[in-house]
């Protein structure tokens, strides 16, 4: 016994000495060789070391998870991984217990590395036999190139690869990169369908690259309609809205409560946030968002506003051009005297200033945007001329200048070229110099004579002002006869102030609440109504780079089946671009 | 520099492939790769290329040859070209990106990636991984938290996906 001892002490002292790698090998090969003398061999192995060797383990630390015990317990340190793949762990396995239970150990990658190496000549001609294209493996860098180039909803599968293909198009930067590399498309977000009497917490998407709708569930959204929204970046902003009070989730305006809140999307993260509240409360507030260079540091306040301001006279019906090269021409009418008064002390009004940005990466990565919120509904739906402006680096809502005393009640807003034009009910057109701080009323030559429940849309496409208004179409060679409500685009040229008949859009205006909105070159345009007992949709698209624009049907009817009519009152819609 | 030709000779550039075996191109085709730009800057004519194997090499040649004669007429005749050119197995598309990333031909690059995005978008997750040779290694539990996250982007379209993995 004794001579064993020695001979197992000095057997010990040899493991010590002998590298992982080549007690792996020994270990493979006494593997081979007593593959089918299992029983004696594994015998002769334990007397000759398992035992030593486990110990070994254990004064190592890493503790032998590979007993020969093949009870079920083994099975758990399948999910630890990597612990038990470490070079240490290959060793010992091998070494310990038999086959079965030495893979029962690790992972099932772990397994099949061991069988690779271990049937590697067959598991070569098994590839071989499959089909070739396996194991096309590339560098993540330019892993990272193809992935940034796939549309939103294939990256949304791409993440249930495997991890590192989830962490690669998690990160902001892979999401820059797509935004700096024009990589995506427009995406159209619907908001505010109503189903069967409820405001349902739906929200419908259409991929315009796939032509397909995707619907969405937000339960932070149930019950709140007329609200409005915008995107920016790539989030969703929902702000104000009513809830009833009544009848929770219906669109009931019996009772109800209007919100100040505002509410974030972010359709790549698939979470809401909330934002800080407006200071006051909206339904259909009309926003606009406006883009500032990122570092943009203006302090303002009311007294050097008033200095800049220009007293002209306005001379009738001929526009005077501003001469500031830097700036549209826009002519300025001098105010009320009540309403300098009013802009001068008006107690109210803060002072806002834009923080300069202070981030890690360079300003010029993130692109820098205000949202401002106008008019809109109060809490006893009294029309509201307040306006406010929101930063989302700050988080803050400042509140502005209110629109001009006899505005009149603002349905639609855009922003083009650093000014918020709003259009009123009474068809007068202001607008917010966003840089400057305050409204200017702009008088254009007539407006284009509408028919009086549809309020027109204003959109900004490309620097350019357009204007979707619905007038009555007169009769073919029949001059007077208005039979035909046709819905026109409109054009404002901003230098000479005068509206230009620009296209005419194919369908029939059902749809008073129709939602345009434009991304880039393109103005797409949501209708929904009900006829005949149905609800149905049309979604169509116009390109504005066209000499003639020409408007095409992307999708009809394949949203508004289960919808009701009430959709077509409380939809809004957003675009980003994913 | 010494040897650079003012006459109607164009100065000719031989690359050789990690398998030996040279080609002869024009300098000024040549040098759309970076790579090769800077190596003529150091006074190389003869290109060693070792990490490009010569079906690749004679893949980039082609490439970089009808890239060289670009003009504002045969724009779409290049696009049509470009369509053929990626009309290949995924295992040639890997080395040739490869190779493109290694002589840094920016055009190639971006005509490679864009065409593996073009031929993964529709596929589904398991035909991704066999192409790749990606295994999962996701647990079942995080799989499924991933696949909620985006399960809106999911649901439709089921018709689009394309199980085949070539």
């Amino acid at each position: 016994m004794t001579e064993r001892l020695t001979g197992e002490e000095s057997l010990q002292q040899d493991l010590e000495s002998l590298s992982v790698s080549k007690r792996l090998v020994r270990s493979v090969s006494q593997k081979l060789k007593k593959k089918n003398h299992r029983s004696v061999g594994e015998e002769e192995d334990d007397s000759r070391g398992v035992s030593l060797r486990c110990l070994t383990l254990y004064g190592r630390g890493g503790g032998c998870k590979v007993g020969a015990d093949t009870g079920d317990d083994l099975g758990d340190s399948c999910g630890r991984r990597r612990s038990n793949a470490s070079d240490e762990g290959k060793g010992y396995n091998l070494i310990c217990g038999n086959e079965e239970t030495s893979v029962d150990c690790f992972s099932y990658g772990m397994r099949q590395k061991f069988w690779r190496r271990t049937n590697k000549k067959s598991l070569e001609l098994e590839e071989a036999l499959q089909n070739k294209n396996v194991n096309v493996f590339l560098p993540d860098d330019i892993l990272e190139m193809c992935l940034l180039r796939l549309p939103f909803i294939s990256l949304v599968n791409a993440r249930l690869v495997c991890k590192k293909w989830r962490n690669l198009t998690m990160t902001p930067r892979f999401w820059r990169m797509r935004q700096e590399g024009s990589f995506q498309s427009p995406w159209l977000f619907l908001f505010g369908v109503v189903k069967d009497g409820y405001c349902s917490a739906e929200l419908h998407a259409f991929d315009v690259s796939f032509n397909q709708w995707h619907k969405m569930n937000s339960e932070l959204l149930k019950g709140r309609f007329l609200f409005s929204v915008t995107g920016i970046h790539d989030d969703v902003y929902v702000v104000g809205g009513c809830s009833s009070l009544a009848n929770f989730g219906k669109v009931d305006k019996s009772s109800f409560k209007t919100h100040k809140s505002v509410l974030v999307f972010s359709p790549l993260m698939r979470t809401w946030r909330k934002a800080a509240p407006m200071k006051h409360s909206r339904s259909s507030p009309i926003l606009g968002t406006s883009e500032i260079s990122s570092d943009c540091l203006v302090l303002r306040n009311q007294q050097t506003r008033g200095d800049r301001r220009f007293y002209r006279p306005r001379v009738g019906g001929v526009s005077d051009v501003y001469e500031d090269p830097h700036r549209l021409s826009v002519r300025r009418q001098s105010r009320h005297s009540l309403d300098e008064n009013e802009l001068t002390y008006l107690p109210n009004v803060k002072p806002y200033k834009f923080v300069k940005q202070k981030n890690e990466h360079s300003s010029k990565d993130q692109r820098r945007f205000l949202l401002i919120a106008v008019g809109g509904l109060g809490c006893w739906d009294e029309p509201l001329d307040s306006a406010e402006i929101y930063d989302p680096v700050s988080n803050k809502w400042t509140e502005i200048q209110r629109l001009p005393v006899d505005f009149g009640i603002a349905c639609s807003g855009v922003v083009c070229n650093g000014l918020f034009y709003v259009y009123s009910e009474t068809d007068k057109l202001a607008a917010y110099d966003v840089e400057k701080g305050y409204w200017v009323r702009i008088q254009t030559s007539p407006f284009p004579t509408r028919v009086h429940e549809y309020h027109p849309k204003l959109i900004c496409c490309n620097s350019r002002l357009f204007m979707l208004s619905v007038s009555w179409c007169e009769g073919e060679g029949q001059i007077g006869r208005r039979n035909k409500a046709v819905r026109k685009l409109w054009e404002l040229d901003l230098m000479s102030l005068t509206w230009r008949e620009v296209s005419i859009h194919p369908d029939a205006p059902m749809d008073w609440n129709a939602a345009f909105i434009a991304d880039k070159n393109s103005i797409f345009g949501v209708e929904m109504f009900k006829i005949f007992g149905q609800v149905l949709d049309f979604l169509t698209v116009g390109d504005v780079s066209d000499a003639g624009i020409n408007w095409s049907h992307i999708s009809r009817n394949r949203l508004a089946q289960e919808l009701d009519a009430a959709s077509c009152l409380t939809k809004s819609m957003a675009v980003l671009h994913l | 520099m010494a040897s650079s030709s003012k006459t109607e000779q164009k100065k000719m550039l031989i690359l050789k492939s990690s398998e030996e075996e040279e080609f002869e191109i024009e300098e000024s085709i040549a040098v759309q790769s970076g790579t090769i730009k800077n190596m003529v800057e150091d006074d190389f004519t003869l290109i060693p290329l070792p990490n490009v194997d010569t079906e690749t090499l004679i893949k980039i040649i082609k490439y970089m040859k009808k890239h060289g004669e670009k003009t504002k007429s045969n724009e779409k005749d290049i696009e049509e070209f470009d369509k053929e050119f990626v009309k290949k197995s995924f295992t040639e598309l890997k080395e040739l990106v490869l190779a493109a990333n290694y002589l840094h031909i920016t055009s190639l690059i971006d005509l490679l990636c864009q065409a593996f995005a073009d031929r993964i978008k529709n596929k589904s997750v398991k035909a991704i991984r066999e192409i790749f040779g990606i295994p999962n290694d996701f647990t079942p539990e995080e799989e499924a938290e991933v696949y909620e996250q985006h399960k809106w982007a999911h649901e439709e379209g089921k018709e689009h996906i394309d199980h085949s993995a070539y």
